[in-house]
């Protein structure tokens, strides 16, 4: 299993604390601390606010604590729904939800034809059912679908 | 009187063929999305939610509602028979289920587990059925001073009880609050935060960033090498499952004492079913008939946590209804499917939306049976529920989770924001920072800025308002406690460190 050590026990309290200081920044500057009663950024900048105070003590505490460890195959999943995203906007959400289920189970988990297939056909055509069929939502069918079409 | 006419009616309203339908479907679906391990009651709430949207509101929310409700039942299947409980509420159950199951008793602690959700349940919505509205009559004598009072209770609450560092669960709260300010300020009505984006002008949408960071957030988690469950190597029957007659007698006591603290816990703000059968099994532990021998694989400690569980899922249901409060990370989706159907909970909801209000608690009567009924004839079923390998999971729920995300927004940017929540999601987690905190603040911040501003404009900008009314100043005085209770807890133990052992100052004092 091949890991990786990421010190985000530091990585999330800097960005938090910038997230707080940016949201007090910009509060300030954009929308207003007080023009007869709280303005827009009264209350988002008092929360900015405490929050940069907050992340200071969490970075203090993360300074003590070992590293956590990743294992890079759970990032794999994220990188995955991402490329069937990019797919799906070529070929139709269908289509690359069944390439997805149907490439996942047989290139990562090293299944054969005959246990992954009835897989990718059931779920795809579940996912069609509830989505396309029952709740009505309008997928996108692709450019290519849309270029054959006109 | 008024209230018992009320539920009639309200009986009317979930006995329709659509509402009980939605209610069975609802309850099938949680118990078995509940039972498979490692997608626990939350994320499996956030996955199924997109299936509501077909309905009406008052359908969607019966639906929602069992769905949760039987999430509760199925979190403990996993913990009986694996020893991995499902979900947090059932961590508790594992600590007397697993033994029992190893001693060749698996359908028995199933059926205790089952049977004594189903009294925690009954116990907890009756309770719910009378405080629900008189905490809403309650409710209605709170103007905005108190209401902020009670949501800043409500968020910090929560944020210190989950996870191991009040720090990290209140730098959780705080993210929910700044990303629910993102889109059109509520108050006025201009816009603000949306760096120039067309998509976050009109705010971060609830579903996809629920189903990223509780289900697809899951997924990556999933992908982790796996806690080494126990195999299952059993057989289970209905017919073995039966309790005989002594046995349900050792089950009704701990089960109905249970159900009474568990509901307390849940209608308190900010307290849900995890700190509920927390409570129920030490409770338990410490006064019941079998205390001794609990934790070698008695029923009183299933009885004991179920019960707890479930009636405190049931309590959670009146400070959600009748304040607006969710006690739990489950509790603020069920509040965010209400606002998505455009219903707002709060003390004006008995008042302005009865059909709905005691249509949703009558439906949870039918939701308790139903699931009860479903959940003891799926026992046979339960060891091919829980064989069902990650391997598929994995790319099954992100599936999900694209279609879902997608569906709530018909568009892209919907499935991004899923992604990228759940990206966030995912390393919160990995560093122990709770989540469900975030998403409690998410919904809640809204009422709270508004109630926050207008405590303000009163006052004409003085914090001293919050202490001059007796209910928020009780309120703030608790939520200052909260807030310095790790430091009260540090200073504790480094007195205690500081004074010799007791044993020790003892022997020296007497004589040899």
């Amino acid at each position: 299993m091949k890991t990786l050590k990421l010190n985000t026990r530091l990585i999330i309290p800097v960005l938090t604390f910038a997230v707080g200081v940016l949201w007090v920044v910009y509060g300030l500057k954009n929308y207003g601390w007080w023009d007869q009663g709280p303005g827009s950024g009264f209350f988002p900048s008092i929360i900015g606010i405490i929050l940069a105070g907050i992340s200071i003590i969490a970075l203090l505490e993360g300074i003590k604590m070992p590293a956590p460890e990743y294992v890079k195959a759970s990032w794999y999943p994220f990188i995955a729904a991402f490329a069937t995203v990019g797919l799906a906007m070529i070929i139709g959400f269908f289509p690359a939800m069944f390439l997805f289920l149907e490439g996942w189970l047989k290139i990562y988990e090293k299944y054969s034809w005959k246990k992954s297939l009835p897989i990718s056909i059931i779920t795809t055509a579940a996912l069609y059912g509830i989505f396309a069929m029952w709740l009505m939502v309008p997928f996108p069918a692709g450019v290519i679908f849309n270029a054959i079409r006109g | 009187m008024e209230t018992l006419t009320l539920l009639l009616q309200g009986f009317g309203t979930a006995l329709t063929i659509q509402n009980f339908l939605a209610a069975a479907a609802g309850a099938l679906l949680g118990l078995v999305v509940g039972a498979m391990p490692g997608i626990g009651s939350l994320a499996g709430v956030a996955l199924l939610l997109p299936l509501t949207f077909k309905f009406n509101p008052v359908t969607g929310i019966i639906m929602l509602s069992a769905i949760y409700y039987a999430n509760m039942y199925g979190g403990s299947y996993s913990s009986i028979l694996i020893n991995i409980p499902g979900d947090s509420p059932a961590v508790m159950t594992a600590i007397d289920g697993h033994p029992m199951a190893k001693k060749g008793e698996p359908g028995k602690a199933l059926f205790t587990s089952n049977l004594s959700s189903f009294i925690g349940g009954t116990i907890g919505i009756i309770i719910l059925t009378i405080t629900g509205p008189a905490l809403a009559r309650l409710g209605l004598k709170f103007g905005p001073v108190e209401m902020a009072a009670l949501l800043m209770v409500a968020m910090t609450s929560l944020g210190w009880l989950l996870g191991d560092n009040p720090t990290k669960g209140v730098v959780s709260t705080l993210i929910g609050v700044l990303i629910a300010t993102i889109g059109f300020d509520i108050v006025v009505g201009t816009p603000r935060y949306d760096f120039g984006s067309l998509h976050l002008l009109g705010g971060v949408s609830f579903i996809p960033l629920v189903i990223g960071m509780f289900g697809f957030s899951q997924v990556m988690e999933m992908m982790e090498p796996a806690k080494n469950g126990d195999s299952i190597d059993m057989k289970l029957s209905l017919k073995d499952s039966i309790l005989n007659k002594s046995e349900m007698r050792r089950l009704l006591g701990p089960s109905i004492r249970s159900s009474f603290l568990g509901t307390i816990i849940g209608i308190l703000p900010g307290a849900g079913a995890t700190t509920g059968s927390f409570l129920g099994y030490m409770t338990e532990k410490k006064v019941g008939k079998n205390k001794d021998k609990m934790g070698t694989g008695v029923l009183e400690g299933v009885a004991a946590a179920e019960a707890a569980n479930n009636s405190a899922a049931a309590g959670a249901f009146a400070p959600l209804l009748s304040l607006g409060i969710p006690g739990s990370g489950t509790g603020a989706v069920l509040l965010g499917g209400l606002l998505m159907y455009g219903l707002t909970p709060g003390p004006r909801l008995f008042q302005n939306e009865p059909e709905f209000t005691w249509g949703l608690i009558a439906s949870l009567y039918v939701a308790n049976m139903i699931t009860l009924f479903v959940a003891l004839s799926i026992i046979p079923f339960l060891i091919k529920i829980l064989k069902v390998p990650v391997k598929i999971m994995v790319p099954i729920i992100t599936a999900v989770c694209i279609m879902g995300a997608y569906s709530a927004s018909n568009s892209l940017y919907g499935v991004m924001l899923m992604l990228a929540s759940g990206f966030i999601g995912f390393h919160l987690k990995k560093n122990n920072y709770p989540i469900a905190p975030l998403l409690l603040a998410f919904v809640l911040a809204p009422t709270l800025e508004r109630d926050f501003r207008r405590s303000f404009l009163i006052s004409d900008g003085s914090p001293w308002i919050f202490f001059q009314k007796p209910i928020a100043c009780g309120l703030i005085i608790f939520l200052l406690l909260t807030i310095l209770s790790p430091l009260f807890r540090k200073l504790f133990a480094m007195t205690k460190k500081k004074r010799p052992p007791q044993g020790v100052s003892d022997s020296t004092l007497s004589p040899a």
